[in-house]
């Protein structure tokens, strides 16, 4: 029996996050909680379209939905993240990504750039502070990786102070520069943070 | 709702975010009206818009609606309620004379955003050849917006929604499907095509179908919005009447129905399904057909029902202006479903 906690979502998350749900896990049962009689009205035509068996049982206000799959195949997976990844932000500390040898941690945090510009669904926006912003002061393919990465909409930001420490303003290739309180703002709004 | 990131809508936006049509009729049913002779069409029809006869040959027609954002770009969404605030004077078969901007803002919010929801209505008012005349903000949570319209008509020329003849042919001017294509962009799957054409559909403004129709012989007249085709259809019908649709007539938005099919399908439409119950009955198995006849849309087309040997050209007519019109099906006498889809 799989679970899924559908409370407080409005149709059509309750029905995508089942359908992505059936399509990982396969054949089975599926325990549905909404909180809301037309989502149950839903699922019930949901389990009449795709042939799965279908019951329900009302606690208080909530509705506890099971269904029976016997051929997950008629389902597929949607590409589609509850938690929005727009809103990821993803952080470069430092040059280097991980902890341990120095050279191979700039090749790893260049290879995770070009990695990222590859993402469908990129990260909304890029922060590099302390000696992250030395990233953004070589000219190399990892500026280019980061272009692309804009032309896809993606923010990159550096930490303006790091780069007057490093006495790099001047030589800053690509980003907006930016302050503590506008990094606090991003990161305490953000649902996703990435520190590669 | 984050309007920092020049994302504007929420997750109910449009016409998805009227109140259910069975818990309003229960509300108005139970308010007084007072009785003049001159208000010609008030709440207790069901139609789109009040016509309060001030002469013999002059009617006022008056309306109004605002809603939340359904699209990211103030512009456009303020094109987008404008149209669909008009839409109720273009059912009346009325020209529209002057408008009131409707604004409900959050005072911290950046004005940029609310200046080019302005821009985008006023636009649409400049467009259907009318004037923005006012209107009345509020500080509020989320923002909506809308107009309120004057329109003027002959009284005897009012287009009621209730005053299908048995025989009439159903003309549907847009295409259905832009409230799940909507629901589909919620979740971030809809296609820029198809948000292209719900975008193009919802900002086109109903004004070019009223003006033909006066043409032909026209016996109701009614805007496809919040309440899907099915409930609208249902309003246009009375106790005598009844309307078959055939399934493969009926115009939709090609992603629309692949989305139905995925299940992006909302709230507001299964409400509306609900609302029709056991009026109607479908005889094809289509469920993406099916979704979509409940489909809530937000500005959606003129649904006229014509006389039968009138509806050819007039489909013609139409079909310069909006290339998805087509006759959806026919009027006939009241059996045992107030609609039947085939």
């Amino acid at each position: 029996m799989i679970n899924i906690d559908a409370l407080g979502k409005q149709c059509p998350i309750p029905l995508i996050m089942t359908k992505n749900s059936i399509a990982k896990n396969g054949n089975g049962e599926y325990r549905i909680l909404v909180d809301n009689e037309i989502a149950l009205q839903n699922f019930e035509k949901m389990a009449k379209q795709y042939n799965f068996t279908y019951k329900y049982k009302k606690h208080n206000n909530n509705y506890a939905i099971t269904l029976g799959v016997e051929d997950a195949s008629v389902v597929s997976l949607h590409e589609f993240n509850e938690q929005e990844t727009s809103n990821t932000i993803v952080v470069f500390k430092s040059q280097y990504m991980g902890h341990g040898d120095e050279k191979l941690g700039t090749v790893l945090a260049k290879g995770c750039v070009y990695a990222f510009s590859q993402l469908d669904n990129p990260p909304k926006t890029i922060i590099f502070y302390n000696s992250g912003v030395k990233l953004l002061c070589e000219e190399n393919e990892f500026i280019k990786d980061l272009k692309a990465l804009q032309n896809k909409g993606v923010k990159i930001f550096a930490c303006g102070t790091c780069l007057d420490y490093y006495q790099l303003k001047n030589k800053l290739l690509i980003g907006d520069i930016t302050n503590m309180y506008d990094i606090v703002d991003m990161l305490n709004s953000s649902n996703k943070i990435i520190i590669p | 709702m984050n309007a920092k990131d020049g994302k504007i809508y929420c997750r109910t936006g449009g016409c998805g975010a009227k109140l259910g049509p069975a818990a309003l009729s229960s509300i108005l049913s139970k308010i007084h009206q007072k009785k003049d002779p001159n208000l010609l069409v008030g709440f207790d029809s069901s139609d789109d818009a009040a016509v309060y006869k001030l002469s013999d040959d002059i009617a006022v027609v008056q309306t109004l609606d605002f809603f939340p954002p359904m699209v990211d770009d103030p512009y456009i969404f303020g094109q987008i309620a404008a149209a669909n605030a008009l839409s109720d004077i273009y059912a009346m078969g009325a020209k529209f004379k002057s408008a009131l901007n409707i604004v409900c803002f959050p005072e911290n919010e950046d004005l940029n955003i609310l200046g080019k929801i302005i821009e985008g209505g006023s636009d649409k008012v400049a467009e259907a050849g009318g004037s923005l005349v006012g209107g009345h903000s509020i500080n509020d949570d989320s923002i909506k917006y809308g107009l309120s319209v004057t329109g003027v008509i002959n009284p005897n020329n009012i287009y009621q929604n209730n005053t299908a003849q048995p025989g009439d042919c159903l003309v549907l001017t847009k295409p259905l499907g832009v409230g799940i294509i909507m629901s589909a962009n919620n979740i971030g799957y809809a296609s820029n095509e198809a948000l292209d054409s719900a975008i193009s559909s919802m900002t086109c403004l109903n004004k070019q179908a009223s003006e033909l129709s006066h043409k032909y012989n026209v016996n109701a007249c009614t805007d496809i919005t919040g309440f899907g085709l099915i409930a609208h259809l249902i309003e246009m019908l009375n106790k005598d009447t009844a309307a078959v649709i055939d399934n493969k007539s009926i115009p939709f938005i090609k992603d629309a129905y692949d989305y139905a099919n995925e299940f992006y399908i909302t709230a507001a439409g299964q409400r509306n399904r609900n609302f029709a119950g056991n009026n109607v009955k479908f005889e094809i198995g289509d469920f993406a057909i099916q979704e979509l006849v409940f489909d809530p849309q937000t500005s959606g087309g003129l649904l006229f029902s014509v006389q039968h040997d009138h509806a050819k050209k007039f489909v013609e007519d139409l079909s310069r202006y909006y290339p998805y019109t087509a006759i959806i099906g026919h009027v006939s006498k009241m059996d045992k479903y107030k609609v039947i889809v085939k």
